[in-house]
């Protein structure tokens, strides 16, 4: 579109014209420029480092000192070829945390935080005694940033990464269709259940009844890439035109409108996607109906590409408004994605 | 020194003209600049074009608000080099920003005449303004007249993001119905 017919250039342009009293009236005494706040890594990371130390204690005795990826670990898997998140590309979208609160025998540990327009994942570790290898869960978590925006009801997961003495990684991932800002954070966790399922709670099932409160401060780098939408599409025999399309090397978003609500209830997977990166690696989901559907191109060799994903839907007139948002397992970073493929439409990169 | 003292420096065409306009409102000029092209060194190129324009509007000109008329210059050599840059940014640029918000306020064409003059616009825009509580029009003039970002606005109106951006929300949605009922069209 060529800007300078916009109509939206007029109003700004007349905006330009107001009255001095009124562009006075609005001057602050002092001009404030805010700018981005990059993490202070090396403050927090030494404070990070020395938490997971003391949560981790007789580990930290026998003298393993965490390395930095340890702390963003839990969040990742890159499958059995190993590697790990490019370290340059976490100091942007993450932040080592390093607060701790103890309640009742659990340490909780907040060590990291991962953060983009739409998703937010801390890295927690969960220490009381005999709990590894347990199965636990909190009963419920709340996120609120700047006193104000509450994030609740966040996805938990016991991490990828394997700690052992008394200690679990513990994830919890928001998604979110508001853009999710940064600052200040309190994260509250409520009810520890240890064994949730065992023997439908009637043998081994234990509560530890009370609240972990964590505060902390976190400022990442948004990394969102809106990438051109617009494009019409058919989702399981529907149209739909792809509203937009948000990118970042944590997760893929995409907001669609269809002439019916697709979902899960309805019979309906979350939309088809795959990227793919320049050294050949392919990024997608919705495996287990790929390789039914193309099992010379989806081998039993594949895993899927993501660690979660959050499917909405909502009436808007006659179609229905959908908003998708998937994690991935590992870091991606945007300069090397050279394909994207959506519900089997190619997305153009530009 | 006083604005009438700085004006008289321009109009004896004394060279310590330009210092003291820094002196008095350069960190003010520089934030415009700043908010619209966030790039350091475009905002100080801008600042620098405000003063050469000042140094040569003043004689004839006499502003009243010397602030407010410096802010003017600086903001539109800002817009103007921002719609000139080449440069692509992932997210688009702040001026970008703006006239995407902007475009809510749009109102509906009712008919094929030519659009609004800019000056019928701005007094229209000006009632608008005038008729709203004090604190959504500071919140409305720095996101659209100072280019501030909805963070900036936050801290300086100590209020949440997300309760700038809901305001300022609203306050598009209003002015789209206002310009309308005016009859103002662009």
């Amino acid at each position: 579109m060529n800007t300078d017919n916009r109509k939206s250039n007029k109003l700004l342009s007349a905006m330009g014209g107001i009255s001095d009293d009124l562009v006075l009236s609005a001057a602050q005494e002092k001009e404030i420029i805010l700018r981005t706040r990059k993490p202070r890594w090396a403050a927090v990371l030494v404070t990070a480092v020395l938490a997971l130390i003391f949560a981790v204690g007789a580990a930290a005795a026998g003298g393993h000192i965490p390395v930095l990826s340890d702390l963003f670990a839990p969040a990742f898997y890159y499958g059995e070829e190993g590697g790990g998140p490019d370290i340059e590309l976490l100091e942007k979208v993450g932040q080592p945390i390093g607060v701790s609160v103890e309640e009742q025998g659990v340490t909780v540990t907040v060590r990291s935080i991962l953060r983009d327009r739409h998703t937010l994942t801390l890295v927690l570790s969960v220490q009381k005694q005999g709990i590894e290898r347990e199965e636990f869960l909190f009963d419920w978590n709340r996120l609120v940033i700047n006193d104000s925006r509450v994030l609740e009801g966040g996805s938990g997961g016991i991490g990828y990464g394997v700690r052992g003495d008394d200690t679990i990684d513990y994830t919890i991932t928001w998604r979110e269709q508001e853009p999710i800002p940064d600052g200040k954070m309190e994260l509250i966790l409520e009810n520890l259940t240890v064994k949730p399922y065992a023997m439908f709670g009637l043998l081994g099932e234990k509560h530890i009844n009370d609240t972990w409160n964590l505060e902390f401060e976190a400022y990442t780098e948004d990394l969102s890439w809106e990438i051109p939408a617009g494009q019409h599409t058919t989702m399981d025999g529907a149209e739909a035109v792809l509203d937009e399309i948000i990118l970042s090397p944590l997760s893929l978003t995409v907001k669609y409108t269809a002439e019916r609500e697709l979902g899960f209830l309805e019979g309906y997977e979350h939309p088809d996607f795959t990227i793919t990166l320049k050294d050949g690696t392919r990024l997608f989901n919705n495996l287990w109906y790929r390789e039914k559907e193309n099992p010379e191109e989806y081998g039993s060799g594949d895993t899927e590409s993501i660690s979660g994903a959050m499917l909405d839907s909502e009436p808007e007139g006659d179609h229905y408004r959908h908003f998708y948002t998937v994690n991935f397992s590992r870091l991606v970073p945007l300069e090397d994605v050279v394909s994207l493929v959506i519900e089997g439409q190619e997305i153009p990169l530009e | 020194m006083t604005d009438a003292d700085i004006i008289s420096l321009y109009q004896k065409r004394e060279e310590d003209a330009i210092a003291e306009t820094e002196k008095a409102y350069g960190s003010y000029c520089y934030a415009i600049a700043y908010h619209i092209l966030r790039n350091e060194s475009d905002a100080k190129e801008c600042v620098n074009d405000a003063y050469m324009a000042l140094w040569q509007a003043i004689p004839p000109a006499y502003p009243e608000q010397l602030k407010a008329f410096l802010g003017k210059t600086v903001r539109n050599i800002a817009l103007n080099r921002a719609k000139q840059s080449t440069r692509k940014k992932r997210g688009g640029s702040q001026r970008e920003i703006l006239l995407s918000e902007l475009e809510e306020c749009i109102p509906a064409v009712t008919s094929v005449e030519q659009g609004a003059e800019d000056r019928v616009i701005t007094e229209c825009i000006e009632r608008f303004l005038y008729a709203q509580p004090e604190e959504k029009r500071l919140v409305f003039l720095r996101r659209y007249w100072y280019a501030d970002s909805l963070r900036e606005i936050g801290k300086t109106c100590r209020m949440s993001v997300e309760k700038v951006k809901s305001m300022l929300f609203r306050m598009r949605k209003e002015l789209r119905e206002y310009l309308a009922k005016e009859g103002v069209e662009l």
